[in-house]
């Protein structure tokens, strides 16, 4: 009966000319839905290309991304971490009395350890000043949780809870418990993606201690990095140290990265000392500026409050704009208070 | 005829909400790829949380998955997580392309046929993506590692399966019942 009656309602719709069009209506509708799904595929597989080509182009939609999804991962990863910190205390408890026999040990060499440390600081501060040494700038740190990674295994990338907003800037190398892990790529206000020093795409410069040889130290995508670029007859041995080294003024020079494990036909492997998977935070090297540039820049930002609004106006049609100029010729003007 | 009104708002909205937990556990498993899980260091392998929602709902409710809402969960997540974008979404459509054309066979099937097709599945992507990486990067990729995260991906499906055909059922059953 039911099917009758539907027989009976498609003739009559089919016989009216409105039945008409909208069975026309449907058959476009129909032939549309069904190369819709491949009109899809070629958008992915231009915006494959694109992103081949061009791959800073989805840079700000991958910042904002980021930002979205930080809270919901931080607040995902909460249980995550507590499970985690149950786990260890679990392990820590039923280990307690040989822990404890380590740590007394090891507290004894790190007093050891301690005073060599002093003497040694006391001698190199004294060569510095025989030396007329100028002093480095003092190195900062923004500590910060992290709260994701890529999820794929192509890409080696950490996401972590903060942004611009304290501080943190491209380019700036993040540093794990032991040593560094890699640097900031990408910063939003509140969000930043770190790339670990273990993606394909990572090329630092480094030194190795001991030997004071330059390479340039590269991920594979697995935990272990390679050494390229040194000289041929470099004395490396294994278990040297990887240090960056500072060249290009990308990261401050002497952040401990790793040990040589492996020497084999020429390939040097390297295993960091912290694994970045493992790290709940990290922290971000502030690039070091000088304490003077430092200021100048903070009384740029806030401008003295002894100055009225009429006088402030006055001064600001009197003189050009505050401005950092990099030009010898026409240095930063200087605001009325200085 | 208010009551009423607002008793045909209240099954309304249900049915609503009952579909939307649809999309929301797809979000919750996108999110759950993203987050470092270190108790047991599944590390890459993850992706399969996503692959496994995506072939279930593709198997049993192919209607609430049309090419567009994959094409844009790919995508999103290509952003999210700084790989190339497009590639999850090329790789998503394509793999929601086979999986819709032989879901009639798979719906009859016992669950372990339904587990042996995810393996087939979470292979395929896998290796696509794999080749794709591999001609990017002009390097090939590490057949052990692949293999690893093949096998650890496969391993997932049975745990969320029961979950989902959960869920499937409650979304069969009329609130008004």
């Amino acid at each position: 009966m039911i099917g009758e009656g539907k027989n009976h309602y498609s003739r009559r719709t089919v016989s009216s000319p409105t039945g008409r069009r909208n069975m026309r209506e449907a058959a476009i509708g129909a032939k549309i839905g069904q190369y819709f799904p491949y009109a899809l595929l070629a958008a992915a597989c231009v915006i494959l290309l694109v992103s081949l080509l061009h791959p800073m182009k989805w840079k700000q939609a991958r910042i904002e991304v980021a930002e979205q999804i930080s809270p919901a991962l931080s607040t995902l990863s909460l249980p995550i971490r507590t499970f985690e910190s149950w786990g260890e205390e679990l392990s820590l408890l039923t280990n307690i009395r040989a822990e404890n026999a380590r740590l007394r040990a090891e507290n004894d060499q790190l007093k050891e350890w301690y005073q060599t440390a002093l003497l040694l600081r006391a001698e190199n501060q004294s060569l510095k000043d025989l030396l007329n040494v100028l002093p480095e700038a003092e190195q900062t740190y923004i500590t910060s949780r992290v709260v994701g990674d890529s999820g794929s295994s192509y890409v080696k990338t950490l996401l972590i809870q903060a942004g611009t907003e304290n501080g943190v800037e491209e380019g700036q190398a993040v540093m794990g418990r032991h040593g560094m892990i890699g640097r900031i790529i990408e910063a939003g206000p509140r969000a930043s993606r770190v790339l670990l020093l273990s993606d394909i795409n990572s090329h630092i410069p480094v030194i190795i201690e001991g030997v004071n040889q330059r390479a340039i130290l590269m991920g594979n995508n697995d935990d272990r990095l390679t050494l390229n670029h040194y000289a041929p007859d470099a004395l490396i041995k294994k278990g040297g140290r990887v240090v960056t080294s500072g060249i290009g003024g990308m990261f401050p020079a002497g952040l401990p990265i790793g040990e040589i494990v492996s020497i084999k036909n020429g390939a040097v492997n390297v295993r960091m000392l912290s694994d970045p998977e493992g790290e709940d935070y990290v922290q971000i090297v502030e690039r070091p500026i000088d304490q003077k540039v430092k200021e100048s820049l903070e009384s740029l930002k806030f401008p003295p409050p002894s100055i009225s609004n009429t006088e402030a106006s006055g001064a600001a049609t009197a003189l050009p704009s505050p401005s950092i100029s990099s030009d010898p010729a026409h240095p930063p003007s200087k605001s009325p208070a200085q | 005829m208010m009551t009423e009104f607002l008793y045909e708002f209240y099954l309304a909205f249900a049915r609503f909400l009952k579909f939307i937990g649809v999309y929301a556990i797809m979000g919750f498993l996108s999110l759950l790829s993203m987050v470092q899980i270190p108790l047991l260091n599944i590390g890459d392998a993850r992706q399969g949380f996503i692959v496994a929602g995506l072939y279930f709902w593709l198997i049993y409710r192919p209607s609430l998955w049309p090419a567009w809402t994959i094409f844009i969960l790919g995508l999103a997540l290509d952003l999210a997580g700084s790989g190339l974008a497009g590639l999850n979404a090329l790789s998503f459509l394509g793999l929601a392309m086979i999986i819709k054309g032989q879901r009639r066979f798979l719906l009859g099937q016992p669950w372990h046929m339904i587990w042996a097709g995810f393996v087939v599945a979470i292979t395929c992507l896998q290796i696509f993506q794999s080749l794709i990486f591999a001609m990017t990067e002009v390097r090939l990729p590490n057949p052990w590692f692949l293999a690893g995260n093949i096998l650890i991906s496969s391993l997932f499906y049975p745990f969320f399966h029961p979950l989902l055909m959960m869920y499937h059922r409650y979304l069969s059953d009329d609130p008004q019942d």
